[in-house]
């Protein structure tokens, strides 16, 4: 414990969690070199060349943009559906009370067993990742919402009304800005499992993007491109968390938690 | 991970008539859609067909068989998932470098969902149960993993300082300070990784797995059979929520709720 907190002291955090990641990619050099079977375990530096291959022919380019732009359009539709109907189901505690448990049981349903389903419905096409997506998505989303206005104190909206504001004026002006961290919470939540379920969706489905590069590695056996795409899915998620997410976060909850 | 916790599929702590309410409301809401609106049923089957689909798998002992392979393929890879997760998450949560050294890994694996090593598993393993067993450790190891951390850092010193104190020595700490201090933690880790590792399982059914509940998804869907899709659906969200809600709360009851760690009432918020 003491020498470890001397360290600390000495050596900023990034510096050991770089360290770590360092490390790792030694660690998985070391194994793939002795190994020496590349069918199984490839070198690092075959995966990036895989990497490079992939992104040189255009797949890899390609198929980023399409997974993501299936996570925007999906999760925007998704929060100009669902945002609203919640701001309305939580207007009354009695609906609140009674919908938040079905909806509970549906969702105890998990949205890959529900994938056969959605290809019935809509064969092997981009549509039933958006129907994938949406089943995810949808859930968090509405609890989160519900919860926000559920948590705004009552005074708020009982002090308006006396003063003559009508329900439109009392929604615009205590619940949508009181339930802001709440919605801010379930687009974030919407957009993270969001983002596996396009993942796996796509895998499954085998339509387009991510998930199909990854499946279509794996039917010509190519080790080292199913783990270049790993990465890639990664990072990707790293940097919509990290850079997109967690500085909004802060944003939001800076101008609208006041209490 | 309380934003984990939020987003859980329990059902949650409510009084029975508000549950028997929305099940009777969604029954409704189905017979209504299929009975009343006339919705064809290849594209949504009725409560009648669906239960007919159960029944003639039932009878059929096909239920059973795949019920039990897939519970089987979970239980293996569960086990060694939390003795795994539990063990490193002790040996790393235990020191503070280590702690902030291990984030990124944990950042950068819960990124890559479960369901996103399934390709490598199948290359790596082929479909076997080195397969699923693989895969169910990957969706368990990381969660518990982290939770253990979590759960071993949040135990106050004082506390262990107490036992050293008395005389204690280091295993005595380990044993009857650090692991029941760190046990809720934990068993949320289970809860939640429990949900992951099922999902990846039928993941992994659906995408190759010979036998169990997703491959029969996977055939059912082969044949457009959509009753027997969702008499599949069904059963898999039963067995997961009676896995994930009834196992570790019935532990919880007998462990860390009996010793005080957590209230009821606060152990019924956190599982």
């Amino acid at each position: 414990m003491h020498s470890s907190s001397s360290i600390m002291h000495s050596v900023p955090a990034w510096v050991v969690q770089a360290s770590t990641i360092v490390l790792l990619f030694v660690v998985w050099a070391v194994i793939a070199y002795f190994t020496k079977e590349p069918a199984i375990l490839p070198t690092p530096a075959a995966t990036f060349r895989a990497m490079a291959n992939l992104i040189a022919r255009g797949t890899l380019t390609a198929a980023v943009q399409e997974s993501l732009r299936t996570l925007v359009i999906g999760c925007a539709i998704c929060i100009v559906c669902v945002v609203p109907f919640a701001l309305l189901i939580a207007q009354s505690r009695q609906i609140a009370s009674v919908l938040q448990p079905m909806v509970r049981f549906i969702s105890c349903v998990p949205a890959i067993a529900l994938i056969p389903l959605f290809i019935v419905w809509f064969g092997f096409s981009t549509n039933a990742v958006y129907a994938t997506l949406f089943y995810t998505s949808t859930i968090p989303l509405l609890f989160s919402v519900i919860t926000g206005v559920q948590k705004i104190p009552r005074v708020y909206a009982d002090g308006l009304r006396p003063l003559g504001a009508g329900q439109l004026r009392i929604v615009r002006d205590v619940y949508l800005p009181g339930a802001m961290p709440g919605i801010e919470v379930g687009i974030r939540l919407a957009l993270s499992y969001g983002w596996r379920a396009v993942i796996a969706g796509e895998l499954i489905i085998g339509s387009s993007g991510l998930g199909r590069v990854l499946a279509q590695a794996r039917a010509s056996n190519q080790v080292d491109q199913i783990i270049a795409v790993m990465i890639v899915i990664a990072v990707l998620f790293l940097i919509i968390d990290r850079l997109i997410l967690f500085p909004w976060n802060q944003l939001v909850s800076s101008r609208w938690s006041s209490f | 991970m309380t934003t984990l916790r939020l987003t859980s599929s329990s059902i949650p702590a409510l009084g029975i008539p508000v549950s028997v309410v929305a099940i009777l409301l969604l029954a409704l809401f189905w017979f209504a859609l299929t009975n009343v609106f006339g919705v064809p049923e290849y594209v949504f089957p009725s409560m009648s067909s669906v239960a007919a689909a159960l029944l003639e798998a039932a009878l059929s002992g096909r239920l059973l068989d795949d019920t039990s392979i897939s519970l089987l393929r979970l239980l293996l890879g569960a086990v060694i998932g939390i003795v795994t997760g539990i063990a490193f998450g002790f040996l790393v949560g235990l020191s503070r470098t280590a702690r902030i050294a291990v984030e990124p890994l944990i950042n950068a694996f819960s990124g890559i969902a479960g369901i996103a090593w399934i390709p490598l598993a199948l290359a790596w393993f082929g479909t076997g149960l080195a397969m699923s067993t693989f895969v169910i450790w990957n969706g368990m190891f990381f969660v518990v993993f982290a939770n253990t951390i979590l759960g071993v850092s949040r135990v106050p010193p004082a506390y262990a300082q107490a036992i050293f104190t008395l005389g204690g020595d280091r295993r005595e700490v380990l044993r009857s300070v650090i692991f029941p201090g760190a046990l809720p933690d934990i068993l949320t880790g289970v809860r939640v990784g429990l949900a992951f590792a099922w999902r990846s399982l039928i993941a992994a059914e659906l995408m190759g797995s010979p036998m169990g509940l997703g491959q029969w998804v996977n055939e059912a869907a082969t044949y457009q059979r959509t009753d027997r899709i969702l008499a599949g659906c069904m059963t898999i969200a039963v067995l997961g929520v009676l896995l994930e809600t009834l196992l570790v709360s019935w532990v919880a009851h007998r462990t860390v709720v009996r010793w005080g760690t957590v209230a009821v009432a606060e152990e019924r918020k956190a599982l």
